[in-house]
């Protein structure tokens, strides 16, 4: 309001500020209107401009600001911790002596919240468990891709197997380093992994501390 | 009625206002080539419209977006019309604003005094870009879902705030719920008002400025209506018929049957085979590997494929196309000069023949698997190489899946049972014949095929167990007693039990000095005394019989419906009787089957399989929890492993629902549909 030019005095106020809109609107202007010349400004002192300033502002701000708390809520909210999720059952650690060996693909099924939503038992996602080659121990590689998130496909075929990303080309040895030249910034991820030998009987049980990791960085960093 | 008129444009002005929108002069005479700005503005009109009607039916959040998507596509009456419109008219959008750009900056009209129009024109393309790629995660199905996601994870590339921002946009570290409410918020809300907001001012800067004239001509000179109106109103037209070709386009183009067929088909479900797709719902834990986003910005995706790394991939993920845009903005002050004009123009060209070159690079990757496309090997980036091939070809399966499973999952929703609740992908979780089919692709396909012949179902590379396509049928169990058949790759061929195995069992044994394994292979036990070779017709006839029988008793202890022996006209009910009983009997002949298998009360375990109740439920179900068991292959269990042994679940490879489900798939058993 306050840039169109407002009538020179208190009374005519009114009856000017009608005019100026009609004036405002151009050349057609409605030709019936009051025709009135307008003189310059008001001059106001600096503080009372200052208060029309600010408290437009205010009105303006407070539902904003509030809408802005609430947007940056996501923000706030930490992650739980990440736990040892059981995976699966060995008879035996396989023999890497000859070349990466794959256990297979496991979905992690963990309890899952969603906003509002808990739910119990659901898969969240997947570790493909491998043992690399002449190492002894069992490694769990996040399925998604460290570039930029799809789910990374098997590929398997009479000489072995590899990885190998659906969208932009990455693929990723047996042990799930990069198979250069590779998009990804970064081998997949791999997860800590407890094995332990059950008590009864010489069956080892699988777990995997499963964690989300930002795509698309160098360095593998926690999803928070 | 005179008084009227007036009265209301005494009060209002919108008479005066209308003469001054009608009454724009254009100078040097309407044109075809000023439609484009007209057809956006139409066009976003459509979507407005549209989009508004939509919004009365969706319902933004993880157990209800496809949910309702599905609703309009499928059961709302002319509810795949709307999506259809709303769909299309989004990518037609794209094509005008590029078409608008393209004339825009070839006839100067971004020149002086018109920059600022430029750059607003500018900003509004941004927001019809963040309009598009909001709207595509919206329905919530598995495209949206896993091709959004790698747009959003570009974010976490943003400089210092990458995380945050990535996390302000999904709505938490995670898709869900608030990744759907606040991309609705924009898609619907934010968005749009941003984009009226421009639109007016664009609009108001153009009047104020007037049109750019191709050429001045003050004897063509004419009024915006009805000269250029007409023009504007049949390029309006135009777009809206390409809309509807598209919507129509899956029973133009399509591949199943005859034209006529497909429009009946058509006309009985149209949700089914009109307007826009629908793939199944998402589902993070179920990969998704034909995940691409909508053509227009295929030409970023295969961007991102030249660049190697963190560094790199910032440079083509944010820098260069910042610089793009920079570059864009900067037009204006460049066209003061003759050669900037020129340059300006010439950029858009390569600019588009980029992104054109890109995008068909793009196509080529992911189809040249099912294209004759040595033809265009010459063109640098379009070879067909091992690896490249590979990759096509699995996308092509990734795509074939997707459309059964889009398929299947409208099949679901569509039982009596209808949707629960928790959502449809609670259903697709639950269904033997697509969650079976994924299982067994993971545990049991580096071994076993389920395959009807080459190129069909899942086929192991290379096969070393039987191909369990149609197990427990009658048919499938004469290949396993067939002498021809039961040595090849389809059954023992390639297991410990073929011949080859037993004989490299044999040398192994001999090696570490261990007595070979005995002869009580089924495989030479089949070849010995099932062979017809040099037997006299008679002989011949009894041996055919004898499999017959024993195929139809196993496959009514397995009492598959769909694989059983069924009476026919040429076969009476009472003969299937007799010839299952006969089977029976040779099941319990010492001399025969029973002679390594149980069965009903004959015969011991620990040598081969038992084989009552063979091939139901129950006998998979602990063959594929522990093949080695007593009941099943013993001590001769070749590779198999157990994939629930253990009595607690957590400690299976496979779940008591999974194994079920695989259970259900091997035995061809889920919902289907009745007509
Ligand atoms: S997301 Fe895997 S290569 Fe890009």
């Amino acid at each position: 309001m306050d840039e169109i030019p407002l009538a020179p005095d208190g009374p005519s106020l009114r009856k000017g500020a009608n005019s100026a809109t009609v004036a405002a609107a151009g050349k057609h202007a409605h030709p019936h209107g009051p025709g009135v010349l307008f003189r310059e400004p008001p001059r106001r002192g600096f503080l009372y401009n200052a208060f029309a300033a600010i408290t437009g502002a205010l009105v303006g701000l407070a539902p904003l600001a509030a809408g802005i708390a609430v947007y940056l809520d996501p923000l706030r909210r930490k992650k739980a911790a990440a736990s040892a999720i059981p995976v699966t059952t060995l008879d035996a650690i396989p023999d890497a002596s000859k070349g990466d060996v794959l256990v297979g693909l496991y979905k992690i099924v963990a309890d899952r919240q969603d906003a509002w939503n808990t739910y119990v038992n659901e898969p969240v996602g997947a570790v493909y468990l491998v043992v690399p080659k002449g190492t002894k121990e069992i490694k769990a590689l996040n399925a998604t891709c460290p570039h930029l998130g799809c789910f990374v496909d098997l590929q398997q075929s009479a000489a072995g197997y590899s990885f190998k990303c659906p969208c932009h080309t990455s693929a990723f040895n047996g042990d799930g380093t990069k198979i250069e030249p590779c998009v990804s910034p970064r081998d997949m991820d791999s997860m800590e992994c407890v094995v332990k030998k059950r008590i009864t009987g010489d069956q080892l049980d699988v777990s995997v501390v499963f964690e989300n990791f930002q795509p698309g960085l160098e360095e593998k960093k926690r999803k928070s | 009625m005179r008084g009227l008129f007036r009265w209301i444009e005494d009060r209002t002005g919108i008479g005066g206002l209308m003469h001054e929108a009608l009454y724009e002069r254009v100078p040097g005479g309407a044109r075809w080539r000023y439609v484009w700005g007209s057809t956006l503005v139409f066009a976003f009109a459509v979507q407005a419209i549209t989009g508004t009607f939509l919004w009365m039916a969706y319902s933004p959040s993880s157990q209800t977006a496809w949910e309702s998507t599905y609703y309009i596509q499928h059961q709302m009456q002319f509810g795949w019309l709307l999506r259809g419109l709303h769909h299309y008219m989004a990518q037609t959008m794209v094509v005008l604003l590029a078409l608008h750009l393209f004339q825009v900056v070839i006839d100067g009209a971004y020149k002086a005094p018109r920059e600022f129009n430029f750059w607003l024109g500018l900003i509004l393309m941004q927001i019809v870009l963040a309009l598009a790629l909001t709207g595509y995660l919206l329905p919530w199905d598995q495209r949206g879902y896993w091709s959004t996601g790698v747009a959003t994870s570009l974010m976490s590339l943003v400089p210092i705030v990458g995380e945050p921002l990535q996390k302000l946009v999904v709505g938490g570290g995670e898709y869900g719920h608030h990744t759907l409410t606040r991309f609705f918020a924009l898609h619907a809300g934010v968005l749009p008002a941003t984009l009226v907001a421009f639109l007016v001012l664009h609009v108001a800067i153009f009047r104020k400025h007037g049109i750019h004239p191709k050429k001045l001509d003050p004897a063509k000179d004419c009024y915006f209506w009805p000269d250029q109106v007409l023009r504007d109103a049949v390029a309006c037209l135009a777009v809206l018929l390409v809309v509807l070709f598209c919507i129509a386009m899956p029973v133009i183009f399509g591949h199943d049957g005859t034209f006529e067929e497909r429009m009946a088909a058509a006309r009985a479900n149209p949700g089914a085979h009109l307007g826009a797709h629908l793939t199944a719902p998402a589902d993070p834990s179920n990969a998704f590997s034909a995940a691409r986003p909508e053509w227009y910005f295929l030409f970023l995706f295969q961007f991102l494929k030249f660049f190697h790394g963190e560094d790199a991939e910032r440079i083509g993920a944010l820098y260069i196309p910042g610089a793009v845009m920079g570059v864009l903005f900067l037009m204006p002050i460049l066209g003061r000069w003759k050669l900037g004009h020129r340059f300006n123009v010439l950029f858009l060209v390569v600019l588009l023949a980029g992104a054109g070159y890109l995008t068909a690079q793009a196509w080529h990757d992911d189809n040249m698997a099912g294209v004759e496309s040595q033809k265009v090997e010459f063109i640098p980036g379009f070879a067909r190489t091992k690896d490249k091939l590979d990759a096509s070809k699995a996308y092509i399966t990734a795509v074939r899946d997707a459309e059964d499973e889009a398929h299947r999952a409208v099949e679901l929703v569509g039982a009596p049972a209808g949707i629960p609740p928790q959502g449809a992908v609670a259903l697709l979780r639950k269904d033997a014949k697509t969650q079976g089919a994924r299982l067994f692709r993971a545990k049991c396909a580096s071994c076993h095929s389920a395959s009807a012949g080459p190129d069909q179902g899942i086929i192991a590379d290379p096969p070393s167990a039987p191909n369990l396509h149609d197990f427990g049928s009658p048919e499938w169990i004469a290949g396993l007693l067939d002498p021809k058949r039961i040595d090849t790759a389809d059954y023992f061929g390639n297991t410990a039990h073929g011949t080859a195995g037993i004989k490299a069992r044999a040398d192994a044994a001999k090696k570490a000095g261990e007595d070979a394994p005995g002869d009580e292979s089924m495989t030479l036990w089949v070849k010995e005394n099932y062979s017809t070779d040099g037997k006299s017709a008679a002989e011949k006839k009894e041996i055919e019989d004898e499999i017959r029988a024993v195929s139809a008793a196993l496959a009514a202890e397995a009492g598959i419906e769909g694989r059983m022996l069924v009476a026919t006209p040429d076969l009476p009910a009472d003969k299937v009787k007799a010839l299952v009983a006969k089977g029976q009997e040779v099941l319990k002949d010492e001399g025969k089957c029973a002679g390594c298998h149980k069965f009903g009360g004959v015969g011991d375990l620990g040598i081969a399989p038992d084989l009552t109740g063979y091939g139901s439920k129950r006998w998979l179900l602990e063959l594929i929890s522990n093949p080695a068991a007593e009941r099943h292959y013993a001590d001769q269990n070749d590779r198999m492993p157990a994939f629930a042994k253990d009595a607690d679940p957590k400690n299976n490879q496979l779940s008591p629902q999974e194994l079920e489900l695989l259970v259900n798939w091997l035995r061809g058993e889920w919902y289907r549909p009745t007509e």
